[in-house]
């Protein structure tokens, strides 16, 4: 992947290009590697590289964006004047703002160079280490190993450059015995903290543990959710339903639209955008260069934030929280690092505190059915286990859960002390602790 | 160029590669939108490289760069070989491909009208005029108009001698609109949901397509439904209309019979498939009504080509004839294990970057012979479900349950009010043969689905599926939290 240094050369080549004009670049440079392996083998093996520039030209309220990976001065010349040309003919969008002045950044330390140089030999070798678990189990295992390099940097004609570095490496491992099924994964932007090994093994367990799965009559239960599946509601209530992005909210699109300073969920359920947590991969700016910062979203129950671009916040006098996307943004600025506070459980505690519980390992295909009421529909898989009198005792077929995510929010009981790096089904990342919650519905079954 | 590929596909083949194939590809891309009454993009994009796939040792390594210079080119494919080698460390068997004959030949997408050249200014003329009729609605929020064009220049060669080359364009437009008042949200779209229609075309798709002519009755539906009845919860039949059962052919029949799922190369992530290959021939997928064709030769069809990234030949064939499944969605490495002697042809790559693996291609309902209008008379007590809002499927493809953006409730062959929130659900064979009618070709109409994800790292990808509405009975409706 290219460094700093040429990725700072590269945007003032794009400004000299553009001479007094105004204009912003966006540089992004990704250098990445995944092997996927099913069946005890590796079935596909594949290393990619790429460096592009998106380039916005400024013509006033005017303004029209190019995107390019051919990166030769002749190349950079046509798509400038390309785009110069495209913001010639637009119509005048009132909202637009100039081009934000130089700022200061806080530093991230999502960089590791381990992570970067891992290579295809090298996770071939894990994903050896985790085959072999699964064989010795008698299980067959399937996943993906995956490292991955990115650089971004923004600069624009007013000063401004901002550049990060980020890596992120993960292991997402099935596990499937006979009629059972069990997964596990470890996702962390150094790749030496991702042991194969214990990956395998858990898989492995649960897969073991899942055989003879059990009908079960779909309705409400108390659950006993584990952090990939806690991941997956927290991602449908931060992400997909645009709850906190502060254009929804004005728009009254959010589901939190006029509710800032009102109790929305339980009281044992806080919630931040927190772009510097240690666990998350990121840089410390956003796409127009402005400075990330940690936003409360919901305290103890109550929505206490929202995230901003600088569009937004002009709109209600406010500061821009450093999350903005492309620019122009008319949908408005998005979150990109939930963290979810941790409580004092362990998974063992709430299991032994469960009279008659549903554990789930996690879910699968979960999408929104209603985003005013925040209604969230999807599939448990690879290991969900029926609890009766405070121990697991046999596994169930697997549900479909229809639920509410503001009741499921407001049940919480208990809170696991545990915080786990999980990547979202359609992307994206989050780091829950395990909940175990009362009357969670589960509205339909499946055959297996 | 010629003289480019061998030279790489023969350093690839001098360091080990038995077979290796390379696609240089060269995307253009432009998107033009408008939201509430502002250009909220207007950006044109262009991206090439080289993918270079190899079998080394029996087993596949893939390596892709964006630098198209010889001395990068040649590294590319010492890279996929590097990768190939790493994969030869974990194989179960050695990688075998089905026979293919290296084709020599060009392809390109028919089209009246190149949409690139078209000045900017026509195309934002079209969608302000949209949104202007959108946003006099009061309720209205949010109103978004969109389209899309894509351009995909593909080089594919072989050392089997394959030289093709094909040029893909794509068309797409619609429009949103978001309506809310006391708490309540509620969208409607057109031509269908998630950017609207796309067809392999040119610019004469975005004239047929009646964006300005529907505008006013789509804002008012978007407004209607705030204060329309909750769609019921029980057992209805249900008349679904094409868009939404397009997403319905496409995740319960096209993602389940793509062979990789079959055989378990997407176990950890999408999943696997309940029509498994002992079933062949003898699951009673659907009432014999049930007819579905895949056909990479489909006229406007999304993934109609000359040739997959195989270098494969465009087919036509059943996946399901009269009910039953009799076919799969293949690749040349997979065929054999169909019992197939050739591939179907079903392997694309989302761009240079991406590897080619088995994507639904295009695949459609054959039309029945009702009218619709003689379908909603005969129909007592059903609800006509309308475009696609939310979708979700197990991972074998069975339990699926689908949220639309509008329902209409039919009592005693009429249609009698409108019903906001509908959802249903169902088991894939049992819904599938629940069908009793389906309309005919007049109804008919192939539906452009562009966001399908699949595979890691995530590819996207496209494909059409022809509909007309069809009648189910005795489905689960209104499924809302218990």
């Amino acid at each position: 992947m290219i460094t700093t240094a040429r990725a700072r050369s590269i945007c003032r080549k794009v400004m000299e290009i553009g001479g007094k004009r105004k204009l912003e670049v966006l540089l992004s440079a990704e250098d990445g590697g995944l092997t996927r392996f099913a069946n005890n083998a590796i079935h596909q093996n594949v290393s990619a590289s790429d460096t592009s520039v998106s380039i916005r030209a400024m013509r006033g309220k005017k303004s029209a964006r190019v995107n390019t990976n051919r990166l030769d001065s002749e190349s950079l010349k046509e798509v400038v004047e390309r785009a110069f040309d495209l913001a010639k003919i637009q119509e005048p969008n009132p909202d637009a703002l100039p081009l934000p002045a130089a700022q200061r950044y806080r530093s991230v330390r999502s960089y590791f160079k381990a992570t970067a140089a891992f290579g295809p030999a090298e996770r071939a070798a894990a994903v050896r280490k985790a085959v072999t678990v699964c064989k010795k189990r008698g299980a067959s295992a399937a996943g993906a190993f995956s490292t991955q390099a990115n650089l971004v940097a923004v600069a624009n004609t007013r000063g401004l450059f901002a550049a990060g570095r980020a890596t992120v490496s993960s292991l997402s491992l099935t596990a499937e015995l006979d009629t059972g099924a069990g997964w596990a994964e470890a996702v962390a932007t150094d790749v030496s903290r991702i042991d194969p090994a214990w990956v395998a093994s858990r898989a492995a367990s649960k897969a073991r543990a899942s055989r003879k799965a059990k009908r079960f009559e779909p309705g409400k239960y108390t659950v006993i959710l584990e952090p990939a599946a806690v991941g997956d509601l927290v991602l449908m209530l931060g992400y997909y339903s645009d709850g906190f992005n502060a254009m929804a909210y004005l728009e009254k699109r959010s589901p939190f639209s006029g509710k800032l300073g009102r109790r929305v969920l339980g009281a044992n359920f806080t919630l931040t955008e927190d772009p510097f947590h240690r666990l998350l991969p990121g840089w410390g700016f956003d796409l127009e260069g402005m400075p990330r910062k940690r936003v409360p979203l919901i305290e103890k129950g109550v929505l206490k934030g929202l995230v901003h671009d600088r569009v937004t916040a002009k709109k209600i006098k406010t500061r821009s929280t450093g999350h903005a996307g492309l620019q122009p943004a008319p949908n408005g600025p998005s979150v990109s690092s939930l963290v979810l506070e941790p409580g004092k459980s362990t998974l063992e505690d709430m299991i032994r505190r469960s009279e008659r519980a549903i554990l789930v390992t996690h879910f699968h295909y979960t999408n929104m059915v209603d985003i005013s009421k925040l209604v969230a529909t999807g599939m448990t898989r690879d290991g969900t286990f029926l609890i009766e009198n405070g121990k697991v005792t046999h596994p169930i077929r697997n549900m479909r859960f229809t639920q509410s995510l503001t009741e499921a929010f407001s049940n919480i009981l208990d809170v696991g002390r545990n915080q786990v790096l999980s990547e979202g089904f359609f992307g994206g990342g989050v780091v829950t602790p395990a909940m175990r919650m009362k009357d969670f519905t589960f509205s339909s079954e499946t055959a297996f | 160029m010629r003289e480019l590929t061998e030279r790489a596909l023969g350093v690839a083949e001098r360091r080990g590669a038995t077979r290796a194939e390379m696609r240089v590809v060269d995307l253009t891309t432009q998107v033009l939108s408008v939201r509430n009454g502002r250009v909220a993009q207007s950006s044109w994009g262009e991206t090439a490289g080289v993918g270079v796939r190899v079998i080394v040792d029996g087993s596949w390594g893939f390596a892709a760069g964006a630098k198209l210079t010889k001395p990068e080119i040649e590294k590319t494919a010492r890279k996929a070989v590097e990768v190939a080698r790493a994969s030869a460390s974990l194989r179960s068997g050695r990688v075998d491909l089905a026979p293919e004959p290296a084709h020599q030949d060009t392809w390109t997408t028919p089209y009246i009208e190149d949409p690139f050249p078209v000045p900017v200014e026509q195309k934002l003329a079209l969608l302000f005029s949209v949104d202007k009729v959108l946003r006099k609605g009061r309720k209205v929020a949010v109103a978004e108009t969109r389209m899309d064009f894509r351009r995909e220049r593909i080089l594919f060669a072989n050392s089997e001698g394959a030289f093709i080359r094909q040029v893909l364009l794509r068309s797409g437009a619609g429009y949103s609109v978001t309506a809310s008042a006391g708490g309540e949200i509620q969208h409607r779209s057109y031509p269908c949901s998630f950017g609207g229609q796309h067809s392999a075309m040119g610019y004469e798709l975005i004239g047929g397509l009646g964006l300005l002519e529907n505008a006013e009755r789509i804002r008012d539906e978007a407004e209607a439904l705030l204060s329309a009845g909750q769609c019921p919860s029980g057992e209805k039949d249900v008349i679904i209309d094409g868009p939404q059962l397009a997403l319905q052919v496409h995740e319960s029949c096209g993602h389940p019979s793509e062979l990789d799922r079959v055989l378990g190369m997407e176990a950890n992530f999408a999943g696997t498939s309940f029509m498994t290959r002992e079933k062949m021939g003898r699951l009673k997928y659907g009432s014999s009504l049930v007819n579905l064709v895949a056909d990479t030769t489909l006229p406007t069809g999304l993934a109609t080509r000359g040739f997959d990234d195989e270098g494969v030949a465009a087919q036509r064939w059943h996946i399901v004839k009269d009910g039953v499944l009799v076919g799969y969605q293949t690749s040349r490495e997979v065929a054999g294990e169909a019992g197939e002697n050739r591939s179907r042809g079903c392997a694309r790559a989302d761009g240079w970057w991406s590897v080619p693996m088995i994507r639904i291609t295009n695949l459609s309902l054959l039309p029945g012979e009702w009218e619709l209008d003689d379908l909603i008379a005969d129909t007592t007590d059903g609800i006509l479900l309308s475009n696609n809002r939310s979708w979700s499927i197990d991972q074998r493809r069975l339990n699926f349950q689908f949220g639309t953006e509008v329902g209409w409730e039919i009592k005693k062959g009429k249609v009698t009010r409108m019903l906001k929130n509908p959802t249903y659900q169902g088991i894939t064979p049992k819904f599938w043969g629940s069908c009793d009618a389906i309309c005919d070709e007049t109804h008919w109409k192939p539906w452009g689905l562009v966001n399908c994800g699949k595979g890691q790292p995530m590819q996207v990808s496209a494909m059409t599926h022809g509909t007309a509405p069809a009648r189910f009975r005795g489905v689960a409706v209104g499924v809302q939290n218990g």
